[in-house]
């Protein structure tokens, strides 16, 4: 059924006043939308008043309706399209910045949902090796983005340190050759850090990220070690020691470590407590992200997932409580999601984010690159082949050229699929001008690149995260807090172009 | 289930039992005016009421397929004009840019190569011995996964 609101009954409409847009009856007053990302909130009465065409020029509402590009005949066609351009920047960026290498699919935890197909540390068969990582990197560098991020992958990469190392130098050597912007990420589950292996990523300005689902009862329920054990300790240690090596030298302040959290079924009892941990390590910002059925966690679906509805209230509940230790001034704590659509929303910027984009960032913005040297379209459509289905394999570094790579099918239908003016439901939906779909999800949920989106949880989901965030963004309380997140990330973007020279760029 | 030709294309009914392949067999006749699908469902223990909720998934399908082409007709242009100015953006050019010259000179090509032997000792002396490919790990997935 679809989720898209119709217009009340009786309702008299005039449309040749009417610019394009799209609404959303949101319980009292509507949402209006347009592919200018401009976006209007108003009561119903006056909703109604403007579909009949029975706002005057001289109201307020005339002229907010005017300026952000819903009257027809007054259209301000230089500054909407500038609007465009900048909301949706990526449509001309050349080629992906993003590049994921999975070093090994070897790992040394067994995680209940693990999203990246992992296997038993003995298989070093699924190890890279140093030919194979060469050839990546010169193919990473073949790609035109003037702009390179390398994030290292696994399995845990740790467990190939050589390789990991060797890619770092090989590609600063050749950022420097080529006079190419570099970023190198490492995300890995810290359960085998060491201060020499902390020393040497620090050394060569490498941000660290790692995974952390909470306190030790959830986190060690969702990610044990394998053969059983607990892994949050070592976690919260190292999270800790990074920390206060990156307090203790003025240089290292760009390098403070992130964390992710995956939500389980069971982590749906623990939105507070989850919240109040990543507060207690200092931690700047939480990213509540649902769990995605693929890869190992579409076989235990039963067992660790959801509902869509359920992860919304989970969401809307939680950021509930993030907003109120930021009103009691508890903690200043900042939600990474509801950030990334605040950018969008408010300012009119696209985040980088390649899952809410139209088109999709697959191989637009970005590329997983297997251990074995096989390209594909994201890390999650490695996963599906890692079941046996090379659907989203669109080269390998050893034969194929970016040409090859931009230019195969698998590419154009995915470009194709996550384009949102050709989705059912997606063109007419008033978050239209700040969503995007997954092509790689709906193949995996619903057999197909296009999916269905009255039936899928990717729309139910992100159509309710909007809702919640459309919903604070007219609670002045709500508000207060949300504004403040986005001048503090604008400072941090700030900070970062102003890396003192010599120093190279970090991930943030 | 008969449908009209009036609403119903080959493509949608074509795309709409490949997308539903796993679950069901699609048998297709017609007449001029209407196609004639019958659908068996690939699980021989189904009971009427799986049957009724597979007949349901593949209308369900069907309309998303036919509804996806007039959305599409409607707005080919603009993204027509979008997918053509992301992927001509992303492909960076006709030809791809030449590695810089600063990778060909001899001290560039000592750096790799001392970076590639080095590398090549650390896995010896620190790695666990590589054993052969040993296939894919994980078997193949059931239907019935509960997604």
């Amino acid at each position: 059924m679809s989720r898209l609101t119709t217009l009340a009954k009786g309702v008299a409409v005039d449309t040749g006043a009417l610019a394009a847009f799209n609404f959303r009856d949101m319980g009292g007053w509507h949402l209006l939308t347009n592919d200018w990302g401009q976006f209007l909130m108003m009561s119903t009465e006056d909703f109604n008043r403007f579909m009949s065409g029975k706002v005057e020029s001289s109201e307020p509402l005339y002229r907010e309706l005017e300026t952000r590009g819903f009257i027809k005949a007054r259209l301000d066609f230089p500054q909407l399209a500038a609007n465009y351009v900048k909301k949706n920047s990526f449509q001309w960026f050349p080629g992906p910045s993003l590049h994921m290498i999975v070093v090994t699919l070897r790992c040394n935890q067994k995680c209940q949902y693990c999203h990246s197909s992992v296997v038993d540390p003995s298989r070093t068969d699924t190890d890279m090796d140093i030919a194979t990582a060469k050839k990546t990197v010169d193919f990473i560098f073949s790609t035109p983005n003037p702009t390179i991020c390398i994030e290292f992958q696994g399995g845990e990469p740790l467990l190939n340190w050589p390789v990991v190392k060797f890619i770092t130098e090989y590609a600063q050597a050749k950022a420097k050759a080529g006079n190419r912007k570099l970023l190198m990420a490492l995300v890995c589950n810290f359960t085998l850090m060491t201060e020499d292996k902390l020393d040497y990523l620090f050394d060569h300005h490498v941000s660290i990220c790692t995974s952390l689902d909470g306190p030790a009862e959830l986190h060690n329920k969702n990610r044990p070690f394998l053969g059983g054990g607990e892994a949050q300790q070592k976690v919260v240690h190292w999270l800790e020691r990074i920390q206060e090596r990156c307090a203790a030298d003025e240089k290292k302040k760009y390098y403070l470590p992130g964390a992710l959290m995956t939500t389980t079924r069971f982590s749906m009892d623990y939105g507070p407590e989850i919240v109040d941990l990543y507060v207690k390590l200092g931690l700047e910002q939480i990213f509540l992200r649902p769990l995605s059925p693929i890869g190992y966690a579409k076989r235990v679906w039963k067992d660790v997932g959801y509902e869509a509805e359920e992860f919304v209230k989970f969401y809307e509940k939680t950021l509930d409580y993030i907003i109120d230790l930021n009103v009691s001034g508890k903690s200043g704590i900042m939600e990474r999601m509801a950030l990334i659509l605040l950018s969008k929303i408010v300012k009119g910027e696209d985040p980088g984010f390649m899952d809410l984009r139209s088109p999709a960032g697959a191989v637009l913005g970005c590329l997983a690159y297997n251990y074995n040297g096989e390209i594909f379209v994201s890390d999650e459509g490695r996963m599906v082949d890692h079941q046996g289905d090379p659907l989203f394999r669109v080269g390998d570094v050893s034969r194929s050229d970016w040409a090859s790579v931009i230019d195969h099918p698998t590419t154009r239908a995915c470009v194709s699929a996550s384009t949102l003016d050709n989705q059912p439901m997606c063109h007419q939906c008033a978050f239209k001008p700040y969503c995007g779909v997954e092509p790689v999800f709906h193949y995996e949920t619903q057999k197909s690149v296009f999916g269905q989106m009255p039936t899928s949880g990717w729309c139910v989901s992100h159509m309710g995260i909007f809702d919640v965030i459309f919903r604070k963004l007219r609670d002045p309380r709500a508000r207060k807090v949300l504004d403040k997140w986005l001048e503090r990330d604008q400072c941090r973007w700030q900070e970062s172009d102003a890396v003192p020279a010599g120093m190279p760029e970090v991930v943030l | 289930m008969i449908l009209s030709k009036k609403i119903y294309s080959m493509d949608a009914v074509r795309i709409s039992a490949q997308v539903l392949s796993s679950k069901v067999n699609v048998y297709l006749d017609e007449t001029k005016t209407a196609f004639e699908v019958t659908l068996e469902a690939k699980r021989k223990d189904a009971g009427p009421e799986q049957l009724a909720a597979l007949e349901g998934e593949f209308g369900n399908e069907l309309l998303n397929q036919e509804y996806r082409f007039i959305v599409g007709r409607f707005n080919s242009k603009i993204s027509a004009l979008i997918v053509t100015q992301t992927l001509m953006a992303a492909r960076g050019g006709e030809t791809p840019a030449a590695a810089p010259a600063a990778e060909s000179t001899p001290e560039f090509k000592k750096l790799v190569a001392d970076l590639m032997k080095n590398a090549e000792a650390e896995v010896a002396r620190t790695m666990p011995r590589k054993i052969p490919h040993q296939g894919t790990p994980l078997p193949p997935i059931k239907e019935d996964a509960g997604v």
